[in-house]
């Protein structure tokens, strides 16, 4: 306790130098927080994209998976079918659903037209918090949970996809990824509303059981041409790439901020500790051990850092939490602020603390005391 | 219970070498007050250094209640000043932004002695020697007199068997130091704790039941 005390004395009476320093700090949690919590949305979404993909092809045209590629036809649906290990093929009409808001970041609002058939392959893993899976109705539309909160939808809403209307008749559980952000209608009502009849995007294959996906993809390219084929392996190193490109970020931005708050550290702690030699070289006279002084000046440092913490936390939450909401005013999200952000960042700041504060205190404990007192005031 | 033998300490300055002590011996029973009497570089504070631990000496030895201060090593030799040895110095006594009972109380900060009772103790060090209405003052609502008592309550509050006192009247008028020699004498007889003390002034001397005369690092004489 008297630590802690002493240290928040000292502190206390160099205020604007302390505030300086908390500030450096402060600055660097606040990046390492932005930075970390794009990072985690985009894993979450990472996560449920490799879960969802687990043992999935997928074919387009072009090389473009989730917002739709050029035009594939029947036909080479139908060959692809002919194809021995094939569970189901799943063809799909993927389109944004509106072309008057721009997405510019997170996920884009899709609309998915699937074969009455094919919708427990689909969507069938997640729950709806109210209405059905069916699609009854030529006109039902299942929505995903963002998309219904931002355009406050219920089941029984109306919805405009295309020139037509569509009634909700199911909204889905949030799964934390693509999904939120998706609608789902039956297939032939999709190309209907988009004016293309048998337009298909993509299709999804799902292989017979024992069936390698791998090879299947490699037998499928040899067989049909003109398709883009992705097995599961190139989705997931798509995944991991773009993933390992966020975390590199993150820890880019971890590192400047650990550069930064320990030069701050340091160079105050400097300055006390030549501000207060002769006081230290009178404590060690009077008895106090090298731990007793490198403690004091540690648990400055810590202190110091400590509080750059709790600010930048606080600035970074705020920051985070106004963004959001305007992101959620266009209809995307980016941020992921996770627990474990804050304590990760606690834990970082807490050893950069001990780290920097402990040359400063090395040198605070070799002052002698008798060279220290002969200064005269 | 104190023993000096055949001390020696050189500082080498711009290639000339100043012996600030220069064979010096002698003895100190428990419980005298003993002044060091010597002009300005005389090796007066060299050789309270020495005695309390602040410096090494070149050669010779220092006994304190039997214990040998050359085998006191590093890690040991602050808890070894907490027990034997109180400092009063000659220019930096108090840490400025401490009050004095604060001051007071720090040796048994560092002892790990608990805030309310350390603080207890300093007070009635503080109220011994007069200071009862100073306790939340600090350095600079302190007299020089009033500070130098705050020095000796600090010397004395851990009970050490010496206080080492660098020449504490010496930025004192008179009066004021006749009132500390007597503060020195009071707290001598109640704790039968020895004090060492160096100084030029008469007032210290007039107190003490032994005198060293000190001159350029040598004892002229011994009273
Ligand atoms: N660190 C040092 N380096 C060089 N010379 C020193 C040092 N400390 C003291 N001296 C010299 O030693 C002599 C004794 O000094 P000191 O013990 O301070 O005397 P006093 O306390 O009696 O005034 C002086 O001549 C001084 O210049
Ligand atoms: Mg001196």
């Amino acid at each position: 306790m008297d630590i802690i005390f002493d240290a928040f004395r000292n502190l206390c009476r160099r205020k604007f130098r302390t505030l300086l320093a908390v500030s450096g700090v402060a600055v660097g949690i606040f990046a390492f927080l932005v930075m970390g919590a794009m990072a985690e949305h985009f894993r979450r979404i990472s996560v449920q994209f490799e879960y969802l993909f687990e043992n999935r092809i997928f074919i387009c045209e072009r090389l473009s998976f989730w917002a739709g590629g050029g035009i594939l036809s029947e036909a080479k649906l139908k060959k692809v079918k002919e194809i021995p290990g094939i569970e189901e093929a799943i063809p799909m009409l993927i389109s944004r659903w509106s072309d008057e808001r721009m997405v510019v970041v997170g996920l884009p609002r899709v609309v998915v037209g699937l074969p009455l058939e094919n919708i427990k392959s689909i969507i069938g893993r997640f729950r709806v918090i109210s209405g059905n899976l069916a699609l009854n109705d030529k006109e039902s539309v299942i929505v995903g949970y963002d998309l219904a909160q931002e355009n406050k939808l219920s089941t029984g809403s109306k919805v405009k996809i295309g020139n037509e209307d569509f009634i909700v008749s199911g909204i889905l559980e949030k799964t934390g990824g693509l999904y939120d952000g998706q609608m789902f209608i039956r297939l032939s009502e999709a190309q209907k509303a988009f004016h293309r009849k048998d337009l298909i995007t993509s299709i999804m294959l799902i292989p017979s059981p024992r069936v390698d996906p791998e090879k299947l993809s490699v037998e499928i390219k040899n067989r049909v041409k003109g398709i883009e084929v992705i097995p599961p392996s190139r989705i997931k190193s798509q995944i991991r790439s773009s993933l390992s490109l966020w975390n590199g970020l993150t820890f880019g931005a971890a590192f400047t901020a650990c550069v930064a708050g320990a030069l701050c550290v340091i160079i105050i702690m400097l300055v006390s500790v030549s501000e207060r030699a002769v006081e230290i070289g009178l404590k060690r006279a009077i008895g106090a051990a090298t731990s007793h002084i490198m403690l004091e000046f540690l648990s400055e440092a810590v202190m110091v850092t400590v509080s750059g913490w709790f600010i930048g936390s606080i600035a970074g939450w705020f920051f985070i939490c106004i963004l959001t909401r305007w992101l959620h005013s266009m209809g995307s999200n980016l941020f992921d602020l996770t627990p474990r952000l804050f304590v990760t960042a606690l834990v970082g700041v807490v050893a950069l603390g001990l780290l920097s504060g402990l040359y400063p205190a090395l040198r605070a404990a070799s002052i002698e005391p008798a060279e220290a007192l002969k200064v005269r005031y | 219970m104190l023993e000096v033998k055949d001390l020696y300490k050189t500082y080498k300055y711009a290639n000339v070498k100043i012996h600030a002590v220069n064979d010096v011996s002698f003895n100190i029973r428990t419980g005298d007050i003993v002044s060091i009497f010597g002009r300005s570089g005389s090796g007066k504070t060299t050789l309270l250094n020495l005695i309390g631990t602040l410096d090494r000496p070149d050669s010779g030895e220092i006994i304190i209640n039997g214990k040998n201060t050359r085998e006191v090593s590093g890690s040991k030799l602050a808890a070894f000043r907490r027990s034997n040895i109180g400092f009063v110095f000659q220019y930096f006594n108090l840490i400025p932004y401490l009050t004095a009972i604060e001051n007071v109380a720090l040796p048994l900060k560092f002892d790990g002695v608990a805030r309310s009772e350390r603080n207890r103790r300093a007070k009635e060090v503080l109220e011994e020697i007069g200071l009862s209405k100073r306790l939340d003052f600090k350095l600079a609502g302190l007299s020089g007199g009033q500070v130098q008592r705050v020095a000796f309550a600090r010397a004395i509050i851990a009970k050490p068997r010496i206080v080492l006192a660098d020449e504490p009247t010496g930025q004192l008028d008179s009066k004021t130091a006749e009132n500390l020699a007597e503060t020195i004498v009071n707290l001598n007889k109640k704790s039968n704790i020895t004090f060492i003390i160096t100084t030029h002034d008469p007032v210290i001397s007039s107190i003490a039941n032994k005198i060293i005369y000190f001159e350029d690092g040598k004892i002229q004489k011994k009273e």
